[in-house]
């Protein structure tokens, strides 16, 4: 097969629904947090003037607005991954060897990502822990929307303060998720590189969805 | 102007004092900083009122108890926020001598003011 | 836990008692707030004060989006949850857009609930004409925009009930309230005619005290808190969408829960 058309690492579909959710995530936290203000839920806890939104009133808006993006972007992230194989040949396997190896290899600092094409055992679990993540946000908000039309949702989650403590739970394992995400980016450019252009083409076709592994 | 005349200006409404018991006692803060629990509500023998908190500590470990004049408090929802002393006036009052003054039974109705949310 | 961004120790309550008044008339300046936070805004995202407008214009947009969206969820059949009696909170919580200090109480002898706009009927009425009307009430959660709730127990004149009772076009697209505290509000028909949007007038089975909204409130459990005007004078039906007084400082008009 020629090089030219073999499979980017980063298709461009994956990349433009990479950075508009890392937008609309970044606007949902920060507006999140000036949501938060005024009734906080850990006393104490104050994220004062780190917010969208100056006042309740703004970051409301800015919240309501970028949830349509990050639902829309979202559910066509995960319609994406599942139909073209890409979640199963990038998050799976994770074997307990694999997780062994990567634990041994980070506590002794050696964080090597030469070949982009591969993650490591702890890589794949992060990011099927910030998609689950991503969906629980998606729920719980709606929960907390319209826990009158959506009862039976809100009453799950543990009525409204319930459904409101998942939603913050899930914001702090999205914003440790990024703070990592980003650090090692930043380590390792290459990878920040491969989200903007594409990066290294791959050596063989999809797998095939559904098709025995 | 006094502690009573204070809290008579915020509608003072009928409670429970059983409906008291354990309701976290907030700073009236932004960022809502509790600063204990309600332990009970003692009448003084010069009739005053008094809601005994468990005071400081940490995670509600290493607390101390404390009587507050019910006039320096106001009812927040299901809180009780401290509106009249910062918690350095707190620091400064006495433990609070268990049986120095009559705690009131859980039936009994006392009246608190109210306060909105501090932002 | 202490927050890193505010003070240990907070100020002598007697301070801001002395000064509330200059703090109150600082706080009502709530639109120039909103010019300081636009420009905020364009100093986050580099753009230009023009800019800043169309993106306060485009947010704008969105939340008349989601008023649409809304109306679409809503289901006029379905119920709020309701509890029981034993978990209601007493009293209830208080909030208002001024402190509680600042609560002007209502003469119920004095009062009249004030009629205009598409109805047949529009003699005022009085609280005890209100009250011999058969009574509903409901034990509902009361959620508000900044996050907190509380279980409540109301009793009043369904709304819908009354609307019927005026000969109000229920075809009609608003009802709209004034209010002694000067919150106008307004709500969709399909949420007035809702079986647990109540005319208000006792809470806990007591007359409803002064900071709750006596003589006569409005409890819907299908929308926040704030769309629930307390001291209501006049309810008006109409086809002419005029926002409330949160929404006109840029909060969501529908609302819904």
């Amino acid at each position: 097969m020629p090089t030219s058309r073999r499979r980017r690492l980063h298709p461009l579909p994956l990349r433009i629904m990479h950075w508009l959710n890392a937008v609309a995530m970044i606007v949902m936290i920060l507006s999140g947090w000036g949501i938060y203000n005024d009734a906080v839920i850990i006393g104490g806890l104050h994220f004062g003037p780190l917010r969208l939104g100056s006042w309740a009133a703004e970051s409301l808006l800015w919240h309501f607005a970028g949830m349509w993006f990050l639902a829309v972007n979202g559910l066509f992230y995960l319609g994406y991954g599942l139909l073209t194989g890409r979640f199963r040949e990038r998050f799976l396997p994770i074997t307990l060897a694999d997780l062994r190896a990567t634990l041994r290899d980070t506590l002794r600092l050696k964080l090597v990502h030469d070949d982009l094409t591969r993650y490591n055992a702890i890589q794949k679990i992060l990011y099927i822990v910030v998609i689950l993540a991503g969906i629980a946000q998606v729920v719980s908000g709606l929960a907390i929307w319209k826990p009158v039309q959506f009862s039976t949702l809100t009453w799950l989650l543990g009525e409204f303060q319930g459904a409101r403590l998942v939603h913050f739970l899930g914001m702090a394992v999205i914003v440790g998720f990024l703070v990592v995400h980003v650090l090692l980016a930043l380590l390792v450019p290459s990878t920040i590189r491969a989200m903007l252009t594409g990066g290294p083409r791959l050596p063989a076709p999809p797998p095939r969805p559904g098709a025995a592994p | 102007m006094s502690l009573a005349e204070a809290a008579a200006r915020r509608f003072p409404q009928p409670v429970r004092v059983g409906d008291l018991l354990r309701r976290p006692v907030l700073q009236p803060l932004e960022s809502q900083p509790s600063l204990g629990r309600v332990r009970a509500v003692v009448r003084r023998a010069d009739g005053t009122l008094q809601v005994v908190i468990d005071y400081g500590g940490i995670l509600g470990f290493f607390t101390r108890p404390i009587a507050v004049p019910v006039e320096g408090l106001a009812l927040l929802g299901e809180y009780m926020v401290c509106v009249e002393f910062t918690p350095g006036q707190l620091d400064a009052f006495p433990d609070f001598v268990a049986g120095s003054a009559a705690a009131l039974p859980p039936a009994e109705v006392i009246r608190v003011a109210l306060v909105k949310p501090s932002h | 836990m202490k927050s890193f961004f505010r003070p240990a120790r907070r100020p002598d309550p007697a301070i801001l008692r002395e000064h509330r008044p200059a703090i109150r008339s600082l706080q009502r300046r709530g639109l120039l707030r909103q010019g300081i936070s636009l420009g905020a805004l364009a100093l986050l995202t580099g753009c230009d004060a023009g800019d800043s407008d169309a993106i306060g214009a485009a947010l704008q947009r969105f939340s008349r989006l989601n008023d649409r969206v809304q109306a679409w969820i809503f289901d006029p059949r379905k119920l709020a949850p309701t509890y029981p009696a034993s978990m209601v909170l007493k009293p209830p919580r208080f909030n208002a857009y001024y402190d509680i200090t600042e609560v002007k109480p209502v003469d119920g002898a004095g009062w009249r609930l004030e009629l205009s706009g598409l109805i047949e009927d529009r003699a005022p009425w009085t609280a005890t004409r209100l009250a011999a009307l058969p009574q509903e009430e409901m034990v509902i959660r009361h959620i508000c925009v900044e996050g907190w709730d509380y279980i409540g127990q109301w009793s009043g004149v369904p709304l819908g009930d009354f609307l019927r009772r005026i000969g109000a076009d229920t075809r009609a697209r608003y009802v709209n309230f004034q209010t002694a505290d000067d919150y106008p509000s307004s709500i969709d028909m399909a949420t007035a005619l809702h079986p647990q949007t109540l005319l208000a007038t006792r809470y806990a089975g007591e007359e409803l005290p002064d900071p709750f909204g006596y003589p006569l409130r409005l409890r819907t459990s299908t929308k926040l808190g704030f769309k629930n005007p307390k001291w209501i004078t006049a309810i008006e039906v109409t086809n002419h969408y005029s926002p409330g007084y949160w929404e006109k400082l840029g909060f969501n008009w529908f609302s819904g829960l």
